[in-house]
């Protein structure tokens, strides 16, 4: 009886271990979980996509897709203004795939980090490597446009110009390109203070080079304050007042050099307001979400602000 | 990059002088900060208040261009600057955007080359 007793406690127990209300368990393939990652991604939670896809290179690191995931990753980062990270993986991938579509796209992003850093000279660096290193014409077109871009940022009108006319036809970036390559040229006709001329004309007069930059209430100012300290300390030494005339003097010399350095930022700051006024005006139609296209080339197309 | 990233150049970046542990300027600034400007009372315009600034521009360029900053930051801080620079909303109200680095980013490249 014991025995029996024994035995039915025995299979009673196995069923419950073996039962799915106590354990169960999920299955994921590659592909689920990359698909999962893809859904972050594409629901703009870039940070969460970039560890489902750490998630997938750990669980699945011979699958064909790990490069991709791990560009993606670089991709997501870079969405997620993690720029310093985005660079170390895409560095990485550049360099683990170096010659491949997926090296040139990842060699384009790190550029495009710097450029949205708004780093334009190191961003062009990269670009120029891309325009050199890799001949796929979609991603040639793009580095150009870029490349474009970070020179209009830099003043570079003509240059800027040249890198936009370089875009083929064959490209959707084509007639945006060829537009920009026209305006770009307007740049170099745009009003300009010579910060130079301020700073001189501040420095024979104090107050001249504000008015010079458009700047008259601080040219009033700079005006009456050097005036009223250069009466204070000639009066001061007239009086015989040697040691008040003397921190008075010290204290004209800042407002002199002040006044002067006053002038020439403000032509500069003047300069900047028209010629990033006048880029924020131009159309960027280059829409980074078509750099994750499922399909596997760059995709690129317009992309249209309303 | 938005326009206050442009005028404030990268967040992550700000390189101080390396220099002495004892800084004049910014030992004044800070003084007028906490114990003047509490009494006489914030009427700056502008973000960061003009002591704020001071004290920052002589940790940043010293003493010499740490003074020159801050006597174009009292000439410039006026209506005039709102063409120029954007306006911020603080804890005070709405103010001029006017870091240091909207001031030196014409001849002060450290911010970025950081980055390079």
């Amino acid at each position: 009886m014991n025995k029996g007793l024994g035995f039915f406690l025995l299979f009673s127990i196995s069923l419950l271990q073996s039962s799915p209300v106590l354990s169960s368990q999920i299955i994921i393939n590659s592909e689920e979980q990359f698909q999962f990652a893809r859904q972050y991604l594409e629901k703009g939670e870039y940070l969460r996509a970039a560890w489902e896809f750490e998630r997938f290179i750990h669980f699945f690191p011979a699958d064909e897709e790990v490069p991709k995931a791990h560009y993606l990753i670089g991709w997501c980062y870079l969405k997620g203004k993690e720029y310093e990270s985005a660079r170390k993986v895409l560095e990485n991938v550049h360099k683990t795939h170096s010659g491949t579509p997926l090296a040139g796209k990842a060699l384009f992003l790190m550029g495009e980090s710097y450029y949205l850093q708004g780093v334009s000279g190191e961003a062009e660096r990269y670009f120029r490597m891309v325009v050199e290193n890799y001949p796929l014409e979609e991603l040639k077109n793009a580095a150009f446009y870029r490349l474009g871009w970070s020179r209009m940022r830099e003043d570079r009108w003509q240059e800027a110009s040249e890198a936009f006319k370089m875009v083929e036809d064959k490209s959707p970036l084509y007639v945006n390109s060829q537009d920009l390559s026209d305006k770009s040229l307007k740049g170099k006709t745009l009003p300009h203070k010579d910060p130079t001329s301020a700073g001189i004309l501040a420095a024979i007069l104090p107050g001249l080079g504000h008015a010079y930059a458009e700047r008259y209430r601080d040219g009033i100012v700079a005006f009456l304050l050097n005036g009223l300290f250069i009466w204070a300390a000639v009066e001061s030494f007239d009086r015989d007042h040697d040691v008040l005339g003397g921190i008075l003097t010290f204290l004209e010399a800042g407002w002199y050099s002040g006044n002067i350095y006053s002038a020439v930022n403000g032509a500069h700051k003047y300069n900047r307001k028209i010629r990033n006024d006048y880029r924020k005006g131009l159309p960027d139609q280059l829409d980074l979400n078509l750099f994750t296209t499922r399909e596997g080339h760059l995709g690129l197309s317009l992309k249209f602000d309303f | 990059m938005t326009f206050e990233d442009e005028i404030c150049g990268p967040s992550d970046a700000a390189p101080e002088r390396e220099g002495p542990s004892f800084n004049l300027g910014m030992w004044l600034a800070t003084i007028y900060r906490y114990y003047i400007s509490p009494v006489d009372g914030s009427r700056c315009p502008s973000w960061p208040s003009c002591s704020s600034y001071s004290a920052l521009a002589f940790k940043k360029h010293g003493f010499f261009m740490g003074w020159i900053m801050t006597v174009d930051r009292l000439i410039h801080e006026g209506k005039e600057e709102t063409s120029v620079s954007p306006l911020v909303y603080t804890g005070e109200g709405w103010k001029i955007l006017d870091p240091v680095e909207n001031n030196d980013f014409w001849w002060f490249r450290s911010n970025r080359k950081d980055h390079e």
